[in-house]
């Protein structure tokens, strides 16, 4: 790899899609009639969880349109003439570096447009567009690559989803883990209590959560004694293993049964550690590093077809 | 890889795996009780799909070096027999997650690992039945091999390491080191993962061997 190769190979996709404009312009389209059509069925979103899916749903397929033409925008004799003028690390690092850059444009104006239309959860807003930057540098090392194997196939079209979303998941894992602990600030789980499907859904908030053993219950085997902090009143909550070390407030939302309370969901309203951001922003560049060093690897033996 | 002896230990292997695992006394854990016996197929047949698609990653590599449509052959016959053991894996997964969590498929990192893994190699099929041209296909396919298998190792790596999991061993569950003390589980353990390992070798054996004398008259 060169780098004033990659350079001049990064200004000349700059160059053409400056002069072409129909890229940056059918993604920005895709972002914003999604949305649109998300705005049309809900007004606001509130759900942590369906914000969370839709924002990444909606990332995911705009990138995969953003990257199907990453190598077929050349034409054959033009690959073969770049081949002949650089190393084909160095396409691939230029190629990688643009939709890199596309990709986060993508991403911060679905952001933008997301907030707009179907409302913020977000409580740390740098936070969480350095989340869609790093997402973006490898959501564009995985795509590329992929790009390139599925440029050489024919229906590449169809090609492309299938081969990159199996690879794509655990960026998402990752990112939709990490978008949870920055919504509103709040830690959020998710429990299923078969028990709790009768009644109400209610919402409390409580502090003091003491735990308790249980022993007649083999399945649910702790419990917690939980402080109402608007009726004042003490309630027995089951709501999985989950270590309190604050003692800040928690909203329970969930369903009460017989005179105890199961939650389906917990807020916690505790401030993140600077750990858990470092643990999952590390993985992510962890995973984009050896995915780029891969690239490096396959890239030259699959680019002489 | 023709000779006996290692299909002979094979065989008295899974014999005494599959005989043995059903007799043998377990421990009366508790939730878990006769359905521990699980650990002699279910955990094996993992084992057996992470080696035979090392074993086809390896081959792909081996392709990239030396251009012989022969270790293509090689590589995706692994390919095929390891994804077979992952289904395997899945459906023993799935019959005791039912009566141990109450559930088919909880959500767990494992689980999602192992679904993913299955997932990226039906890719891997589809890539190879979008390309026509041998050499093209054999060259791409091996790319795409290499990479994910680098990515499921990552998955693998570094995604159980973030969250917790239901399986032993993870999120404060007992794991393998207390079964381990109990010698007449680890008694069929450790014979039921080489045993499971070479009767995968074994199909994969088979199965390469016959591809490649199709793709000989499929030449002629």
């Amino acid at each position: 790899m060169n780098f004033s190769e990659v350079k001049y190979l990064f200004s000349k996709e700059f160059q053409l899609e400056l002069r072409r404009k129909s890229g940056i312009n059918s993604i920005l389209l895709f972002v914003v009639a999604t949305t649109f059509v998300s705005f049309l069925a809900i007004d606001q979103l509130e759900q942590a969880p369906i914000w969370n899916a839709l924002f990444w749903i909606i990332i995911l397929f705009a990138n995969i349109n953003a990257a199907n033409n990453t190598f077929r925008n050349d034409s054959e004799n033009t690959q073969l003439y770049l081949n002949q003028l650089a190393h084909p690390n160095s396409i691939l690092i230029a190629k990688t570096l643009y939709n890199a850059f596309l990709m986060s444009i993508t991403g911060v104006l679905n952001y933008l447009c997301y907030s707009l239309f179907l409302g913020n959860l977000i409580s740390n807003h740098l936070l969480f567009i350095a989340l869609i930057i790093v997402a973006a540098l490898g959501f564009a090392a995985v795509l590329s690559l992929t790009n390139a194997i599925s440029s050489k196939a024919s229906f590449n079209n169809s090609l492309m989803p299938i081969l990159s979303l199996p690879l794509l998941v655990p960026f998402f894992i990752i990112l939709v883990a990490q978008t949870n602990h920055l919504i509103g600030n709040k830690e959020y789980h998710d429990f299923n209590y078969s028990s709790a499907r009768e009644g109400m859904e209610t919402e409390i908030i409580c502090s003091n959560l003491i735990a308790q053993n249980d022993s007649n219950n083999q399945k649910e085997q702790t419990y917690f004694l939980a402080t109402d902090l608007q009726q004042k009143t003490r309630k027995v909550a089951y709501v999985g293993d989950i270590n309190f070390e604050n003692n800040q407030p928690i909203i329970l939302k969930g369903k009460e049964y017989k005179g105890i309370f199961y939650a389906s969901s917990i807020w916690n309203k505790a401030n993140i550690s600077a750990i858990s951001n470092v643990k999952y922003y590390g993985a992510l560049v962890l995973i984009t590093i050896i995915v780029l060093l891969v690239g490096q690897f396959l890239f030259p033996k699959i680019a002489k077809f | 890889m023709r000779q006996l002896w290692w299909k002979i230990i094979c065989i008295v292997l899974m014999v005494y795996t599959v005989a043995y695992g059903l007799l043998t006394d377990v421990p009366a854990l508790h939730t878990l009780h006769e359905t521990i016996r699980n650990l002699f197929y279910h955990v094996p047949m993992w084992f057996t799909m992470f080696v035979l698609l090392l074993i086809s990653m390896i081959y792909g590599l081996i392709y990239m070096k030396k251009r012989d449509l022969k270790y293509d052959t090689i590589s995706t016959a692994f390919a095929h027999v390891g994804c077979f053991f992952g289904i395997l894996g899945f459906v023993t997964g799935m019959l005791w997650g039912k009566y141990t969590w109450g559930s088919y498929l909880p959500k767990d990192p494992k689980i999602i690992g192992a679904a993913i893994a299955i997932l990226i190699y039906f890719a891997y099929f589809i890539l190879r039945s979008a390309v026509n041209d041998e050499e093209k296909k054999a060259s791409l396919s091996a790319a795409y091999n290499i990479f994910a298998f680098v990515m499921l190792m990552i998955f693998t790596g570094v995604y159980p390491r973030l969250v917790d999991s239901l399986h032993p061993g993870n999120g404060g569950n007992p794991g393998f080191d207390s079964y381990d003390r109990d010698t007449r589980l680890s008694a069929v353990f450790y014979a039921a993962v080489p045993g499971w390992i070479l009767l995968g070798l074994w199909i994969a054996n088979v199965r390469s061997r016959m591809d490649l004398i199709n793709a000989k008259i499929k030449n002629k």
